[in-house]
Order: C-alpha cells, then structure tokens, then sequence
C-alpha cells in the first residue's frame, strides 16, 4: 500500500489551525486555579455577538536589534502567555499549550479591588500568529490576534483587538477606565515581548479605529451574564450550601 | 484564510447593513463552511449552496 497520501485526500495547509465549531465551553477543572465554573456552558461570542461600537486596536512593537524571526517569536508568546501579562492578570495556561480548541482561564483584577474570572478559546494558531475569542460574559465580545512579522528588517511582535463591549456594563467603563486599563494591559505584554528578546524600553504604538460606532441594542440583556456583574455582586451572594465530599468555595 | 480575513468580513459586513443590505455567501467549501460556523460570522451571512439560491433568498 503506498502510504503516501494522494494531493486530493491531503488535508490543505490550513486545515487543522482552526479550532472545530463550538457553541458551549466545557472546562474540566485541572487544578490551573482557574474559575472553570466562569466558562463552563457558556457560549463562544464573536464581534458580531457583542453591544458596545466595533473597535479595531491595534499595538505593535518593533524588535529593533534583536535576531529573532517572527516564528521565534510566537513560540515564545504560546509557550509562556502569562509570563508576559502585568502580574494584576493571571493566565491558567491549558495543559496541551496554546493549540486550536483549547480553553485557557483568566482571572483580573477590576477596579475595587474586585476579581474578574473569565476565559478565552484559541481559535486560530499557525507559526507566526494565533487567535483566541472569548465565552459569554468575558467583558469583550470579539477576536484577538498575536502575530509577528518582518518589516524593513525588523520583526515586528502585534497584538490586534477585534472587539466591541460585550455587554451595556462594560460599555459605559470602556472611556472612564477601560480603555485605560486595556492599553496598560497590552502595552506591558508587548514590553515585556521586546525585553525577552534583548529589547530593553521598546516604544510601543497604537491604532485605534472606529468599525462601527451604532450599538447593537438586541444585545442590551448580555448584562446578565457579564463575568464583571458577577464578581462586583459576588460579595453579596449567599454559598451554596455544601455538600458533603465535595466544595462549593465561591471566593 | 487566518483572523485578518474575519475581520475584513466583518468590516464588510458592518458596511451592508449601514446602507441596509443583506450580505449572503455561496460557494463556500466545507473548509470555509466551518470557519464561519466558529467565528459565528454564518450567525449574520447566511450561507448557500448556490448563486440562485443565494438570490432567491435575496428576493425573498
């Protein structure tokens, strides 16, 4: 038997980077310390799927001096994440790594001290790029992209926001913090990209457009499951009672 | 096809329904099928099999 597959049977060069189609998150709970309970059936939202205007964001540092191709650089982003995050943020990396379908948990810390548990799912990876979009109630609604490319010479490390706010909520926080703390948040990841490949105080830049400024009202009610509604009113959440052999630790 | 294209779809997408149009697609493999299926792009472009489908939806 020829075990050569024919060209037709082949599976195409990008088949396999995508995730396969979901609707519902499920997370076995993998001792990460990740909230799987944040995510668990949930469904996987899209920029189409949010309320707040549509955002296209765009942060990229340049690599200036450094030897790094753009495929070195994102097998160093997937394979420490977190490690590039403010460490305000915590990313419980999956156990098979940053693959298509795979489920990552995140916590943040919110104004107030609070702590906001949600997730994200890759749903793209190649060798110079991979994506995630997130569950129901994650404050955004749409598609992140991490890629690496060369210009004039230099690798250039990116990171590209396709969102809209997920909820009426996080819409209003968006001018008084949000996008404060979003810009805080993918500033200090792309620094800390540059620092690990010898880049010391890189400059960051940032591009912002506006896709589409009409709200998307049908989706007003995401308010109720916003993973912020949860955690700013957890503290005033009775336990659930215990059962015994197993723990209901709402904290 | 990687995210830039969902993107670009997506800006396509915003553009029809500001002039109020519909946008449909047709033609697409399985491959591309499924891609939106998991970008939940197929929850706002309908797709199908052919152009006289496509439009007979259209007309519709």
């Amino acid at each position: 038997m020829d075990p050569t597959p024919s060209p037709t049977s082949r599976p195409g060069p990008a088949e396999g980077q995508w995730a396969e189609p979901i609707r519902a998150f499920h997370v076995a709970d993998d001792g990460s310390g990740g909230d799987a309970r944040s995510v668990e059936g949930r469904q996987l939202i899209g920029p189409l799927q949010g309320f707040g205007k549509l955002w296209q964001k765009t942060y990229r540092v340049r690599l200036e001096g450094a030897t790094a191709t753009p495929t070195e650089v994102i097998r160093a982003w997937k394979s420490d994440f977190g490690a590039f995050w403010p460490t305000s943020n915590r990313f419980h990396a999956p156990l098979a790594g940053i693959t298509p379908g795979e489920v990552a948990l995140i916590s943040g810390k919110m104004p107030g001290g609070l702590t906001l548990s949600t997730g994200v799912y890759v749903i793209y990876s190649d060798d110079e790029s991979f994506s995630y979009m997130n569950p129901e109630g994650h404050p955004w609604a749409g598609m992140i992209t991490f890629s690496a490319e060369q210009r004039d010479g230099v690798t250039v490390a990116q990171v590209q926001l396709f969102i809209r706010a997920y909820d009426p909520l996080t819409e209003i926080s968006m001018p008084m913090f949000g996008n404060r703390i979003e810009d805080r948040m993918w500033i200090h990841t792309l620094r800390a990209i540059a620092a690990h490949f010898g880049v010391v105080d890189a400059e960051v830049s940032k591009q912002i457009v506006l896709v589409d400024k009409k709200r998307q009202w049908r989706y007003f009610g995401n308010w109720r499951t916003s993973s912020a509604l949860y955690a700013a009113t957890r503290p005033f959440r009775r336990k659930a009672p215990v059962a015994a052999g197993s723990t209901a630790d709402d904290s | 096809m990687n995210s830039g294209g969902i993107g670009l779809l997506v800006k396509l997408l915003v553009r029809a329904q500001r002039q109020k149009q519909r946008l449909l697609a047709y033609g697409l493999s399985d491959h591309y099928q499924r891609i939106f299926e998991r970008t939940r792009l197929a929850d706002a472009i309908a797709i199908h099999d052919d152009e006289s489908t496509a439009l007979e939806a259209a007309r519709a």
